[in-house]
């Protein structure tokens, strides 16, 4: 029997020349090869349930949510003085910012939807709470009145701070990431269902809500009657907080996710967009903007007239509260998405994809202090 | 390139979708899985129609004459078998073609469908980074409304009776595991060799399953695109001709058997 050439297997009807075959194979080829690279492009950039560390500090220890554990790490050496869980376990992982409580404590909720109290000396559970449906988002409010926790399934449940039972709770129509604020007897919510929530400390009963047309992602800022919000289409938006009126509107570059930072009557906040705003609480008008290298995802942290950003570029910058002018910078590497703390004369900075994912700088000058890395 | 070619087109078509079909994102998942079902469905055609030729080739009375005679020598077999596939006019590897340029579509689908179900900040951030910035209202329809019946369409699903309050039923995923076995039974080829029909009869249960713990344990809404995408599958196949359903419930014996 004749031999088969190649031609003749691989053509649908048989009907190619050796010529045509070639040609076709040589298309075949640049075909699947164009394939392929547009298929090793698909790999890359899918984001798992990941996102940038959590970040709280007492006058000596930083507590940092990262990946798999809570840490405390010594404000003066960057050292780690212990880990909740000792051991990594399989589905839990914290990204929340942790809060310090009064009474001594650590409360931090996890992506396996469970709030847990710590001590804070040892790390050693206290209590858990396992109320919530979804992810623990954002970080708890610790007052008087009880422990107030929003969770990513758009309950808030207000706990007894003694044994984390549940004293009420109260449903938005989406998630509640960020942490509420309080004025003593009503407490504020923001929720990515677009409203504002006023809420009865002591019952939970709604007093006002106020719809804003679009997502809340990040928390608001009170300030005397003015409570302020940002929101997705670019705005900061103030609302009097006695009734959910909307007092004034500064108009931002970009989505406005950390709530303004609030200092001598003038908030001061970044957006999406990269600019960093300075504008009055009285009225909204602007007083100054500059643009630092990225996006500014949030909160300023504020301190003897000096305001302390990160940028998504990877910068943490010192700039004068007075007209924006930039005092110092230093870079950290990675994005800066979380919030900057002062403590003392000590700036920190949480790094999403950087070397580490915490860094000290002076606050003078900027010099890095320490960085700290988790050991394995 | 992957993100200007394939991703963003597709994220925002869907949120497109969303905000025409009243926000509901369970039936976006669907009204998109049918659309790029149409638009590939020439690709799809070829495939099946060469993969229907295949079958009906492997059944007839010459291949199944030329697999006795030269049963105990291989090479001449597949010598045989290519100069019968030439004089059938069928090509063995011409379902592949259609398969690989629809990869890209399906990879871009299920991630364009898992990135618009954010569930954390990060994800969030990168959902919008997506979005066109022409895209009218877009500020308004972000984050998507995650919720269709009993189901959090970011959630692995469970229904909980009332009467069974401890014990999570997974609907879709026994109904994507049952409707993956019908669609892999229906259009995978009978195989005419022992070893060929053992692989077939393996990934006939492997596929189910593995696609079953992945609605057991992802994003409901993806197995939403997993059952809706099988109901096409099996519904366009069954469209193009007389589809042997004894054969695909398993009371039809394979051609390897037959032999026996």
């Amino acid at each position: 029997m004749a031999q088969l050439n190649p031609a003749d297997i691989l053509s649908v009807r048989g009907h190619g020349s050796m010529k045509n075959y070639r040609l076709r194979r040589r298309f075949s080829l640049l075909g699947v090869l164009a394939l392929g690279a547009l298929l090793v492009s698909a790999c890359s950039g899918v984001t798992g349930n990941t996102s940038w560390p959590g970040l709280a500090a007492s006058d000596t220890t930083a507590y940092l949510s990262f990946a798999q554990n809570v840490f405390a790490v010594d404000l003066k050496s960057g050292k780690e003085l212990w880990r909740f869980p000792p051991k990594a376990q399989t589905g839990v992982t914290f990204y929340a910012d942790p809060v310090p409580t009064a009474n001594g404590q650590i409360l931090v909720g996890g992506y396996n939807k469970i709030l847990y109290e710590l001590d804070a000396s040892s790390g050693k559970p206290i209590w858990q709470s396992s109320l919530a449906s979804d992810l623990y988002v954002s970080p708890v409010l610790d007052t008087a009145e009880g422990i107030f926790a929003p969770t990513a399934d758009g309950n808030v449940f207000d706990l007894n701070p003694q044994d984390g039972t549940l004293l009420w709770k109260f449903s938005a129509q989406h998630g509640v990431w960020a942490q509420p604020v309080s004025d003593g007897s009503a407490i504020f919510v923001t929720s990515l269902d677009h409203h504002v929530y006023a809420l009865s400390a002591a019952s939970g009963k709604l007093i006002w809500s106020k719809d804003l047309g679009t997502a809340l992602a990040g928390g608001a800022t009170l300030a005397g009657n003015t409570l302020m919000v940002g929101t997705m289409d670019d705005r900061l938006v103030a609302l009097d907080k006695g009734t959910g009126q909307v007092l004034w509107t500064a108009k931002a570059g970009g989505w406005v996710w950390g709530p303004p930072a609030v200092d001598n009557g003038t908030a001061f906040f970044g957006d999406l967009g990269g600019t960093l705003h300075a504008v009055a609480v009285s009225d909204g008008h602007e007083l100054w903007e500059i643009q630092p290298d990225g996006a500014i995802h949030g909160t300023p942290a504020v301190g003897q007239g000096v305001l302390y950003i990160g940028t998504k570029a990877g910068t943490v910058y010192a700039v004068s509260e007075k007209d924006g002018s930039i005092l110092w910078q230093q870079t950290a590497g990675g994005n800066l998405y979380g919030h900057t703390l002062l403590v003392g004369d000590m700036v920190l900075v949480t790094s999403y994809g950087g070397q580490t994912p915490l860094y000290a700088f002076s606050a003078k000058n900027g010099s890095q202090l320490w960085s700290f890395l988790p050991a394995k | 390139m992957w993100d200007a070619i394939i991703l963003n087109p597709m994220m925002n078509a869907l949120l497109f979708l969303y905000s025409l079909l009243g926000q509901n994102f369970a039936i976006s998942i669907f009204v998109f899985t049918l659309l790029i079902r149409l638009i590939t469905y020439p690709l799809t055609y070829q495939q099946q129609k060469g993969m229907k030729a295949l079958q009906t080739l492997q059944q007839s009375k010459d291949w199944q004459e030329m697999q006795k005679k030269y049963a105990k020598d291989r090479e001449k077999l597949a010598q045989e078998q290519m100069k019968l596939y030439q004089k059938a006019g069928v090509n063995p590897i011409g379902g592949c073609l259609p398969t690989l340029v629809q990869f890209p579509i399906l990879i871009g689908l299920y991630q364009a469908i898992l990135r618009e179900l954010a569930q954390t900040p990060l994800q969030l951030l990168d959902f919008s980074s997506h979005v066109y910035s022409f895209f009218p209202q877009a500020d308004a329809l972000i984050p998507i409304n995650s919720h269709f019946l009993w189901m959090n369409l970011a959630q692995p699903e469970r229904l909980f009776l009332p009467f069974l309050p401890q014990l999570g039923i997974p609907i879709l995923a026994i109904l994507v595991v049952i409707s993956t076995y019908i669609s892999q039974r229906m259009m995978t080829p009978p195989s005419t060799g022992d070893q060929a029909a053992a692989m077939t009869g393996m990934m006939n249960i492997y596929m189910p399953l593995l696609l079953g713990y992945f609605s057991l344990t992802f994003a409901s809404g993806l197995s939403i695109y997993y059952f809706t995408s099988n109901l096409l599958g099996i519904a366009q196949f069954a469209a193009m001709g007389k589809v042997d359903w004894r054969r695909v419930i398993g009371l039809a014996p394979t051609p390897a058997k037959a032999r026996k």
